[in-house]
């Protein structure tokens, strides 16, 4: 909702409404990297330790769109489970849907590499799309001019990243293509394996990047013991698949981190995220400057003369425990809030300072 | 229906869902703005504190491009010992039949999907008969009062479409939910708000069956990972401490709000009822009484509640009426002691309230005196039971030949004392109590007390 107080600071929407990275759409306007992310982005499994709000899953969906920008050489797939369930297969199967809805994502970005590849290869692609959580002929049935491939993508649980708002020609043709290739499709259970050689084959994909998040989400896995023993099956498969080029990205929670035991033959590279005065002060400068359109790039634009600096100085005025892009942005909203009942507009430093503890 | 008689129901607010004219005495508490924000809250507040006022008035100011739909969750069964997720996979069944309920008599589908056909039909179809509870047709044609035979019929040429396979049932609730969000927008419902209320109804002993619920709900992320999913809880007090440790709250996936009223606000409540009463714009609370002590009594004893200030308003409103003017002080006062605010008494936390004001009992002899006339209200408690069974802490009144019985001329001071000390503390005014009542020859009893 935008507030009438930041349409009296000048901004067009409210960039600070948003405190989850993963439900943000304009995340990629204003995302400040953090220093490990390099790592992150690699060639390799990684481990990636971050505090409640420290930015796990902005980075997950940073990254996600950074592979997408490789249009399909680093091939991007996102598994969040829904469910807690400690049945054996719960994760491959959760892995195999999640491989499904990357594939059909994919696919309705490049809809022309599917309407070229071999009829055989086509088949073999489709027998994918078993594993979707709605039918395939459902989903087909969607695929209809006028209709928003957004919409479609929302209901697999894609947050809508393909950018793509309309159903095309060529998306005409493949629908036509994919019906007929279900026809014929591969009969009988796939193994992550041969979906992951299908999509290096067909697709074109020199790498797949398995991003996991939300293993931590469920009232089960607040206990460090039991989100160990439900992460494990996972990372048992990394040497494995890394030899096929597939790379488990895993985003947890820090206080696991220490007593995380991995036994695997593989290097798995660990990365807490960490933020200093310096990145989070950025992060509110770009989200200004975002949503004034480039007016202004810093809060000291909207602050009384005598303050210098605010971003750096809301930063700092966060306890070392806090230091954490959702504590940042939440302070900030606070500011600005409490500013907006300011007559002259403009944050003073009692606004600044008041909160101080708070 | 007489003036009087309409002046009582305007009044006597137990349940705002009895109130038919709601809307038009409706007063926005503190942060209005904020509860109707579309992001997932949960909304404390204490008995009377308008949190059922609240959410209608959410629903009702929501929008067309919101579906609204209200849901008290059912205690699990009692056979099931779930917990964690499978127990919170039985809730959000349950939220899912809510909707269901909700599409059929409330949405207004049948004129929002008149031209839909395709998947959302499919869609819609396949959701309804999963989640309607007896059977689609049987609850569109037996259960579904108020839908008008066109409506009828558009659900029952619905059914009638062949069925198409949708979706695999193993699959969790969230893939659900996001056909349904998906289906809804196509009907122009941008959002569906889930307003969760009524689990004080719940029986007593669900107290640790309601805060598994709520936190197996509120620790797991994925319920609000849906931003067109709108979780509106309106909940006891007396559950925030343990809901603020929960993942859902500590991670601002969910605010948390008490709600608020100040003194302007709670005077707005009673003008406006008055003024509605009356039929005239311009009512304030001062018509009835111009009396600055009046407000502060209302202040006093309604506390920040506004059904608490409602109650003890109602007799100043009904004879005001019959006065046809304002009252004087030594009426209002008359009328405010014959109708004094209820005295209640919680033994395990020592507190004291009357009406709404948090009385202090900080003497462990005056509180034992004041919960064993409570307990004893339906009679008279003489003074030799009050002095031993209070003052002496003995089980009973000891036989005359037994060493712990005292003279009566030895205790009778002490028990004086300690009574004029509680009449201090509890009446509005000592000199004319209308608690702490002396039957002459006889004793005390407690009067005015509510449970």
């Amino acid at each position: 909702m935008m507030t009438d107080g930041m349409v009296r600071f000048g901004l067009r929407y409210d960039p600070f409404e948003e405190l989850d990275g993963s439900k943000d759409k304009r995340l990629q306007n204003y995302y400040v990297v953090p220093d490990a992310a390099d790592l992150v982005w690699g060639d390799t499994p990684v481990l990636v330790f971050a505090l409640p709000g420290g930015g796990k899953s902005a980075l997950r969906v940073y990254t996600e769109n950074i592979y997408r920008d490789s249009r399909g050489a680093r091939f991007p797939v996102t598994y969040l489970p829904e469910n807690y369930d400690t049945s054996p297969d719960f994760h491959l199967n959760g892995l195999k849907g999640a491989f499904a809805r990357a594939i059909l994502v994919y696919l309705f970005s490049y809809p022309d590499i599917f309407n070229v590849l071999p009829t055989s290869t086509r088949r073999e692609l489709v027998s994918v799309f078993r594993y979707l959580p709605q039918s395939m002929e459902f989903i087909l049935s969607m695929l209809q001019p006028g209709e928003a491939i957004s919409t479609i993508e929302e209901t697999l649980g894609m947050s809508a990243l393909s950018g793509l708002s309309e159903f095309g020609d060529a998306h005409k043709v493949m629908a036509g293509l994919i019906e007929d290739a279900l026809k014929n499709q591969v009969r009988g259970e796939l193994s992550i394996e041969q979906i992951a050689s299908l999509i290096k084959d067909s697709l074109g994909a020199k790498s797949i990047h398995v991003l996991i998040d939300g293993l931590d989400g469920f009232s089960e896995t607040t206990s460090s013991v039991q989100l160990l023993a439900w992460v494990q099956p996972l990372l048992e498969r990394v040497d494995v698949w890394q030899k096929q080029d597939i790379y488990l990205k895993v985003f947890l929670p820090m206080d696991i981190s220490d007593t995380f035991p991995v036994k695997t033959g593989v290097s798995l590279q660990r990365v807490r995220l960490g933020w200093d005065d310096a990145l989070l002060a950025e992060l509110v400068r770009r989200r200004v400057m975002a949503a004034s359109g480039g007016i202004y790039d810093s809060l000291d634009a909207i602050s009384a003369p005598d303050l210098h600096d605010v971003e750096l100085e809301i930063a700092r005025q966060l306890p070392l425990e806090k230091k954490l892009p959702r504590q940042m942005i939440l302070r900030t909203k606070k500011i600005l809030s409490k500013a907006a009942k300011n007559a002259d507009n403009l944050i003073h430093s009692e606004d600044l300072f008041q909160l101080t503890g708070a | 229906m007489s003036t009087s008689d309409f002046s009582r129901e305007v009044f006597a607010v137990q349940n705002a869902e009895q109130e038919p004219w709601l809307e038009q005495v409706f007063i926005q508490p503190e942060e209005y703005d904020r509860y109707a924000s579309n992001r997932s809250a949960i909304i404390f507040g204490a008995p009377g504190s308008g949190k059922t006022a609240l959410r209608l008035a959410l629903a009702r100011e929501a929008g067309e491009h919101i579906l609204v739909v209200p849901w008290s969750p059912n205690p699990p069964e009692k056979e099931t010992d779930a917990c964690g997720t499978p127990l919170l996979n039985l809730v959000m069944k349950q939220a899912l039949q809510a909707c269901a309920e909700t599409i059929v008599l409330k949405s207004g589908m049948s004129a929002r999907y008149a031209q839909a056909n395709g998947w959302v039909s499919d869609s819609l179809r396949w959701f309804l008969q999963n989640y309607l509870p007896f059977g689609p047709e049987f609850y569109i044609q037996s259960q579904a009062f108020g839908l008008k035979d066109d409506e009828i019929k558009w659900y029952m040429d619905l059914f009638a479409r062949p069925a198409q396979n949708i979706m695999d049932e193993s699959l969790g609730n969230q893939a659900r939910i996001r056909l349904l969000l998906a289906t809804l927008k196509r009907a122009g419902f941008e959002k569906l708000w889930l307003m969760i209320d009524g689990l004080e109804k719940w029986p007593a002993g669900s107290t640790g069956c309601i805060d598994e619920m709520l936190d197996s709900i509120f620790s797991t992320l994925a319920v609000f990972e849906n931003p067109d999913l709108v979780f509106k809880f309106f909940l006891p007090e007396s559950m925030k401490d343990a809901l603020e440790k929960t993942a859902g709250v500590e991670r601002h996936r969910v605010e948390t709000f008490t709600l608020k009223w100040d003194a302007a606000r709670l005077e707005s409540v009673l003008a406006k009822r008055l003024a509605f009463l009356c039929s005239d714009q311009d009512l304030s609370r001062s018509v009835l009484c111009s009396d600055p002590e009046f407000a502060k009594w209302l202040s006093t004893y309604g506390g920040s509640k506004p059904r608490a200030w409602l109650k003890l308003a109602k007799p100043i409103v009904d004879a005001w009426q019959r006065a046809g003017t304002a009252l004087k002080p030594e009426e209002w006062r008359a009328i405010a002691a014959s109708h004094a605010p209820q005295l209640r008494l919680d033994s395990k936390g020592r507190q004291v309230w009357v009406g709404e004001r948090s009385v202090l009992i900080n003497s462990p002899t005056e509180f034992r005196i004041l919960m064993y006339l409570y307990e004893n209200r339906e009679r008279v408690c003489n003074m030799e039971e009050l002095y031993y069974h209070c003052i002496a802490e003995l089980n009973g009144i000891p036989e005359k030949d037994d060493a712990k019985r005292i003279d009566k001329v030895v205790w009778r001071r002490a028990l004086d004392t300690t009574l004029w000390r509680i009449r201090q503390k509890l009446e509005p005014d000592p000199e004319h109590p209308v608690y702490l009542q002396t039957r002459p020859r006889q004793g005390y009893q407690l009067l005015n007390t509510t449970l």
